[in-house]
């Protein structure tokens, strides 16, 4: 099998009007590649150049999951309101079933779907001269397997031992050389 | 903040922020030191500014460059004039920004006039074009080739024009 120069990142988004938004890992680069179907744009970021990666919490995941919880709530109080008030006659009761059930059931996959893929953030990737977001990575749990595939990969590619952990405590300077005894 | 594993809240808006911070961080702007090489005797000089040191022959052409000339691509020094040559040719796919993608384009076209019919009289045609123009055309840069999209563009659209001759023939057969 020919071998790809590219393997594809963690995360993946549609977004309605720019179209898909990929990530993917070259040999010394990372693509962000945003595609319509039809044409696809590239964004290079070369592994030496980035300088940080920011991960940020979004609100999207709470506004979400607020708007499709509020609608799934409405659909079952209003079906419930419809079959004990009586107000319908048999056949349009079945009728109203069924349009609260074509309502309901999208509502209620969107919202599931929602809670299953976690909580949303922003992924900003900063490097000497521009610090460009990254689309294609909008949940915290594809960031986290990003940062952990990358981190590695990045450090490597800028020749340095990975930075010591949080807990250790930060290394004394070494003491200054007495003065020579003449 | 910085380099911590999970999440600590910004001191600033408080929103939950994750930073991972590489050495380039701290890497200084601008020069990087290697421009400012000047010769010496014996040392072999920039092909572009004579007064600079070469540092490395550019991989495509072999003159020396200095590190200001210096453009690292895919592991491969190259110097100005062949990188530019190289963008302009199109050989280079490392600076392509955007990509049509011919393949996916003949498909969609083919399979619109599946659903609609009528529309096959023109996007047949137009879909017979694409792949046998834009059949060496590269395609997406991470996709595959996107061979069997053109060939299933190609059978069904050869087929959507048969389909035209053979009910333009029976019309006409009829009408007579």
């Amino acid at each position: 099998m020919k071998d790809r120069p590219y393997k594809r990142l963690p995360g993946r988004r549609f977004l309605s009007m720019a179209g898909k938004q990929t990530l993917w890992l070259g040999r010394d680069h990372l693509l962000s590649v945003c595609s319509s179907g039809f044409a696809e744009q590239y964004r290079r970021f070369f592994l030496r150049d980035i300088a940080a990666i920011t991960v940020q919490r979004t609100r999207r995941w709470m506004i979400w999951n607020l708007i499709l919880g509020g609608t799934v709530l409405f659909i079952v109080l209003l079906g419930m309101a419809l079959a004990l008030s009586g107000v319908l006659p048999a056949v349009d009761q079945l009728a109203g079933d069924l349009l609260i059930a074509l309502v309901f059931l999208p509502s209620f996959l969107a919202l599931l779907v929602n809670l299953l893929r976690g909580p949303t953030c922003s992924v900003r990737i900063q490097t000497a001269v521009q610090t460009r977001e990254i689309p294609a990575v909008g949940r915290l749990k594809a960031a986290d397997k990003l940062l952990a595939e990358l981190t590695p990969l990045i450090q490597a590619a800028q020749l340095v031992s990975p930075p010591p952990p949080p807990s250790s405590p930060v290394p004394e300077p070494p003491a200054a050389p007495e003065d020579p005894v003449l | 903040m910085f380099n911590v594993p999970g999440m600590t809240d910004c001191p600033d808006c408080g929103t939950p922020t994750r930073v991972l911070a590489f050495p380039a961080l701290n890497r200084r702007r601008g020069n990087t030191g290697l421009s400012e090489d000047v010769i010496v005797d014996g040392d072999a000089g920039c092909f572009f500014h004579p007064a600079k040191k070469a540092v490395v022959g550019c991989g495509n052409c072999g003159r020396f460059i200095c590190g200001l000339c210096d453009l690292e691509l895919n592991g491969q020094h190259l110097c100005p004039n062949c990188l530019e040559s190289g963008k302009q040719k199109g050989r280079l796919a490392e600076f392509d920004s955007q990509r049509t993608v011919y393949a996916g384009l003949a498909l969609t076209l083919a399979l619109v006039s599946c659903i609609i019919g009528p529309l096959a009289l023109i996007t047949a045609p137009v879909t017979l074009f694409i792949v046998v123009r834009h059949g060496k055309t590269p395609g997406s840069l991470v996709g595959g080739s996107g061979n069997v999209s053109r060939v299933v563009a190609a059978v069904l659209a050869v087929l959507q024009i048969i389909g035209w001759i053979v009910w333009i023939v029976w019309i006409v057969v009829l009408a007579t």
